[in-house]
């Protein structure tokens, strides 16, 4: 177990299993090789990728087959060497959440994907080789969001 | 930066195995082949840009934590068994 200081949480205990090393950090934010996978309650679908280094960074991330049917990013086999994986089905797969002001016009980055090998607990982030991959895919359909 | 002319089906090379060709040329467009290997990934510098400014955008996303967890239950409705 362990303490870390949380953006949306605060103070919280995480184990170390949840500690997963980015070693090429998120595009963008490549300084930051290192996030803990938190959740605000079990099963809930966003989870928290939290900088255990900077208390403010966190992204938000889903897994993308709650939301779509069809979703395989494009992905190299040696990059996947990278976080020691030999496929992607031995991955978690994740996808980074943008949440607007109203949540339900939430976006969902497909082209960017964030593999996690959960054995090693290595992650990266990808660039998916399929460019019809959105960068802001809308995750709430009209007729789901009108059902709540 | 070092800028190099070149003409159809011409090529340069970068280090010792990364070959850049002018595979074809159509008014302001030019279509080039990159020759390298696996482990060099190459892509075009805007979905990169892009990638990286959405993190950003996404790293800076405000919002009611109540209202994200109110919409996870949606995709627990619509999670298949």
């Amino acid at each position: 177990m362990m303490k870390l200081e949380s953006k949306q949480f605060g103070n919280i205990t995480i184990e170390e299993k949840q500690v997963i090393q980015f070693p090429s950090g998120l595009l963008g934010f490549e300084e930051f090789s290192e996030f803990a996978l938190i959740e605000d309650y079990a099963d809930n679908p966003f989870k928290w990728l939290q900088s255990t280094l900077r208390k403010d960074l966190a992204f938000i991330v889903i897994q993308p087959e709650l939301f779509l049917a069809e979703y395989k990013p494009s992905v190299p086999k040696n990059e996947l060497l990278d976080i020691e994986l030999n496929s992607l089905e031995d991955g978690i797969l994740f996808v980074i959440v943008t949440i607007p002001e109203d949540p339900h016009n939430m976006t969902a980055n497909l082209q960017g994907p964030v593999i996690i090998n959960p054995k090693k607990s290595l992650g990266r982030q990808f660039i998916s080789r399929n460019e019809s991959h959105s960068v802001r895919a809308k995750i709430i359909q009209p007729q789901a969001a009108g059902a709540v | 930066m070092l800028v190099l002319a070149r003409r159809l089906n011409q090529s340069i090379i970068i280090g010792d195995n990364i070959e850049v060709v002018i595979v074809d040329i159509k008014g302001d467009q030019v279509k080039i082949g990159v020759k390298a290997p696996k482990d060099v990934s190459v892509h075009r510098s805007e979905v990169y840009q892009e990638i990286q400014d959405e993190n950003k955008k996404a790293a800076s996303s405000n919002f009611n934590p109540q209202d994200l967890n109110k919409l996870g239950d949606i995709f627990k409705k619509k999670k298949p068994e």
